[in-house]
């Protein structure tokens, strides 16, 4: 899958969002971590691709009419079995036609379940004067309503990318607080540098989020990506 | 609401006769029953069976935590277990809380295991209590977790809070949002957790033994608030009292003190360059009109005033005595102020507690109180009150009368406090040197303040209070009727006290100043310059009658910037009505922006100032008046400045007396355009668009708090 290929693919069917196997596929190419995700048409497919990424696996729906996937029940997190996950299957598709009877279902995306971890936000936004710029923050709700994020504009050097991390104003939680080991900040830097280097070798992209984003004391990857392209 | 004082005294009693410094969770619990703080049904297990039987009784799911007062921070020794859905997992846990809490500390006292219901709740938030060395008992609230400690997202309010104030505390922390319900989560039962807030705040009030206390986390639901785990720290060494005289006594010696008919200055000198020889100067030269009596062993008479061995032989009465003499021999003399009865010493000399005499400074001390002598300083530069033309000092006299008073910790603040009200001409009641504050503080000199009516602003510069909550809650009281402005020097983290709860370790220092001078009413200045300006605009600018405010400019420019400084100091633009808009837009060019601000644009004569700025004062709805005024040749500075206090005159007499600040840019002529209207009272600064519209922003914030809007 080429990221051409995927651009036409969209635009022929009047998408500027990419869907998350979609986006996730290209990111994977581009160097970032993200979790294996695979698209499923069907329940068997379903059971045989988590059988293949292995317990326990998360499900989501996949659907260009569907932005917000946990607010329509269409996402199933832990799912530890055969069982677990066919039952999972028709529940979202199932929710998905329920909360919006007319949406056109691509299918459902099954990936393997990281681990627990510290959340984190990397995404890029393109401003009208500056271009595209990246964006880092901690992740989840609370963040959200500080507003605690910090930004660069691309291109971005090593240093850049490390201030980034370092500017928040919670960025005590990432030194490790409560006992907690440091998360990997070399693997933060490296992902954002990473989706710095692919948005600016493919200008189409307007917006990219990795949210969340989990880090570890050793690595990092994406559990969601977002990828909004230009329209022509 | 009822308290149960006589069970928490009962249980006080008890921990402090074990000698202990800490509750045990069941005894934290049953003070919360007390209190009216609710907390998870449990009860205590001594076998794992117990535990199984409680945990059925209770419901499923439950938490077991270890049950020891020598073990504060369970979690840490492996004492809790959560999420216990079954009877074989609680018998696990329970054995396994019990190893761990061993092996953790061996010597610990392990009365059971608490068998607790799980409670579940929308947002985990923790509210606390904690023993501030100079503000006594506070509450605090926050958002639970680990981003509470990171961001110090926090707030706190004097014990006992009010309801509302407990309420006004959810508002409070940078989350609040987070407790309104956002992503679709649901908001929660503010009442419940405001009651909460409140009634542990009657709790670390009523018990003063209680020197920490932490209900973290506490669940708050949409239709309760529950502490699912509460710390208790005891402090059971009774606090040193204070002498606080009543408002009475001070009164009767700060009037004596501040407004003296007969003065002594003690070692007062012929010789030029002395200290007692300056006072004696600036007594003289700065027109007071009491008696002034020199002491001096050796000299008969000094600048034409008879002299004294001793105040004791004054034929009169005498209200201060002005030391200027050195430290060692201040304690002797101060023997003698007292016999004579005099109200107040005003100690100028250094050599006590700032380069660590602090037992000097305290004998002197108790010979003041022996004696009934108030000490203003030592380590101070005196004090001026203007409206005696009294200047107790050895710097420079100052004349210029006026309505604010100042007072400043440090020497150096108060030469620039000198210099800036003669330099801006503001006119000033007192200026007080505090110093070291052996004895007169802040609040007495805000009692004082209160009642004198040449006084009705008042700025403090301070680096510490003595007494916070003594400060407190007179400048509550006080800030109702005058503006008191305070800089806080030093806002770094206190840090010396070592804390043994979140409370306490999230107390930074500066926090609870910031709370508790807004929960007073007292206008916090963050620079020197801010104090003084706004000490110098509080006195000019009339008090504003609702919130709309209208931005009139020459300059477009200025007019985004002025819209920008008001958004940081929370001054509120009006909406422009359309047939005010409509009116405005009569004077202005058909290019110009009407709307709000309003922009006359660049090239107008003076004619469109005057209509436009005639206008904003004239219609009712707008209640305060920002001007944006831009250097050109067809409105040259001083036209401006000789319309504009005309406008404003014409206005005044006509009985409008709005706020009106000015910004002015251009060439330095708008400087003396500037001191043209300061002349005629007008507010106005050149080559700044902030200060304007913070001294506006200082107003307001009083007068809302004050309840005038």
């Amino acid at each position: 899958m080429t990221f051409e290929s995927v651009l036409t693919q969209a635009r022929s069917e009047g998408r500027d969002l990419l869907n998350e196997v979609e986006a996730k596929q290209l990111l994977q190419e581009a160097g970032i971590p993200v979790t294996t995700t695979v698209l499923a048409v069907t329940q068997e497919e379903a059971s045989a691709e988590a059988a293949r990424v292995g317990y326990p696996v998360v499900l989501k729906i996949v659907s260009p009419d569907i932005a917000h996937k946990s607010d329509v029940g269409g996402v199933k997190v832990g799912l530890e079995d055969d069982a677990a996950v066919n039952a999972a299957y028709e529940e979202i598709v199932g929710n998905a036609k329920k909360a919006v009877p007319n949406a056109n279902i691509t299918g459902v995306a099954v990936q393997n379940m990281a681990g627990e971890g510290t959340e984190v936000i990397v995404g890029m936004t393109t401003d009208p004067q500056f271009g595209p710029v990246m964006m880092f923050g901690l992740g989840g709700i609370m963040v959200e309503v500080l507003k605690d994020v910090s930004f660069r504009v691309v291109p971005l050097t090593e240093r850049d990318a490390a201030q980034m991390i370092d500017e928040i104003k919670g960025s005590a939680v990432l030194d490790g607080v409560r006992g907690q080991p440091p998360v990997d900040k070399a693997a933060l830097c490296d992902a954002i540098l990473k989706v710095a280097e692919f948005v600016e070798q493919h200008p189409e992209v307007q917006e990219l989020d990795l949210n969340p984003m989990i880090a570890y004391s050793d690595g990092a990857i994406a559990v969601d990506a977002r990828i909004v392209v230009s329209a022509s | 609401m009822n308290y149960d004082q006589a069970t928490v005294k009962e249980i006080l009693k008890q921990v402090q006769n074990e000698g202990r410094s800490a509750l045990t969770a069941s005894e934290g619990k049953q003070l919360c029953d007390a209190y009216g703080i609710p907390t998870p049904a449990q009860r205590v297990a001594t076998s794992a069976q117990q535990a199984a039987d409680l945990a059925k009784e209770i419901g499923f799911p439950v938490v077991l935590k270890v049950e020891s007062s020598d073990i504060l921070h369970k979690t840490d020794a492996g004492g809790v277990v959560t999420g216990l859905t079954s009877v074989s997992e609680v018998k696990r846990a329970f054995k396994s809380i019990k190893a761990s809490a061993k092996a953790f500390n061996a010597s610990a006292r392990i009365v059971g295991v608490q068998v607790q219901q799980m409670v579940s709740g929308a947002h985990e938030v923790i509210v606390g209590g904690t023993t501030d060395p100079s503000f006594g008992k506070l509450v605090a609230f926050g958002l639970g977790g680990v981003l509470v400690e990171v961001m110090q997202d926090i707030t706190f309010r004097l014990a006992p809070a009010t309801g509302q104030q407990a309420l006004a505390m959810l508002d409070d922390i940078a989350g609040a949002e987070i407790l309104k319900g956002v992503r679709g989560a649901e908001g929660i039962d503010r009442q419940a957790l405001a009651a909460l807030i409140e009634n542990l705040s009657h709790l670390m009030h009523d018990f003063p033994e209680i020197s920490e206390m932490d209900l973290n986390p506490v669940m708050a639901g949409s239709d309760s608030a529950t502490a699912v785990d509460v710390r208790i720290v005891t402090d059971f060494s009774p606090a040193e009292a204070r002498y606080r005289p009543s408002q009475e006594e001070i009164l009767t010696a700060m009037r004596r003190i501040m407004q003296p008919d007969a003065v002594a200055v003690i070692g007062a000198s012929p010789e030029d360059g002395k200290i007692g020889n300056s006072v004696m100067k600036n007594l003289i030269d700065g027109g007071y009109q009491g008696a002034i009596y020199p002491i001096n062993p050796r000299a008969d008479e000094i600048l034409g005033r008879t002299c004294y061995k001793s105040v004791l032989d004054i034929p009169g009465a005498v209200d201060i005595a002005i030391f200027c003499i050195p430290a060692r021999f201040v304690a002797q003399v101060l023997g003698e102020v007292g016999e004579k009865q005099i109200a107040g010493a005003i100690l100028i000399p250094s050599g006590f507690a700032e380069i660590g005499e602090d037992e000097l400074q305290a004998e002197v001390l108790q010979v003041a109180r022996d004696n009934n002598v108030r000490l203003m300083g030592p380590n101070i530069y005196g004090f001026y009150y203007t409206h005696k033309n009294l200047c107790a000092t050895f710097c420079t006299p100052y004349d210029e009368k006026g309505q604010v008073a100042l007072s400043s910790q440090s020497g150096g603040v108060g030469m620039a406090i000198i210099g800036f009200s003669r330099s801006s001409k503001m006119g000033v009641s007192a200026i007080v040197g505090l110093g070291n504050k052996s004895d007169i503080d802040e609040d007495d000199l805000l009692t004082f303040f209160e009642q004198d009516d040449n006084t009705q602003v008042v700025a403090m510069h301070v680096e510490d209070l003595k007494d916070g909550r003594a400060f407190a809650e007179v400048a509550e009281r006080v800030s109702k009727k005058k503006p008191v402005v305070m800089l806080k020097a030093g806002r770094t983290a206190l840090g010396a006290k070592a804390a043994r709860s979140h409370t306490g370790a999230l107390a930074g220092n500066d926090k609870v100043y910031d709370a508790v001078l807004r929960q007073s009413g007292v206008i916090r200045a963050r620079n020197l310059n801010d104090m003084l300006e706004y000490a110098r605009g509080l006195q000019i600018l009339p008090t504003p009658k609702g919130e709309n405010v209208v931005i009139v400019t020459g300059a477009g420019g200025s007019g985004v910037l002025l819209a920008d400084a008001c958004l940081d100091h929370g001054v509120q633009l009006m909406t422009m009505p359309d047939d005010l808009d409509a009116a405005f837009k009569e004077f202005i060019p058909p290019f110009g922006a009407s709307g709000n601000p309003v922009d006359i644009t660049g090239g107008e004569p003076p004619t469109t100032y005057r209509n436009t700025i005639e206008l904003a004062l004239t219609d009712e709805r707008i209640h305060s008046l920002i001007l944006g005024y831009w250097h050109t040749i067809i409105t040259p500075p001083m036209v401006f400045a000789t319309l504009l206090s005309e406008v404003v005159g014409e206005a005044r007499q006509r009985g409008i007396d709005k706020p009106v600040v000015v910004s002015l840019v251009g060439d330095v002529e708008v400087e003396e355009a500037c001191r043209m209207l300061t002349e005629h009272n007008i507010l106005a600064y050149p080559y700044t668009t902030e200060k304007p519209v913070a001294v506006l922003g200082a107003k307001y914030r009083w007068a809302r708090s004050a309840g005038l809007l």
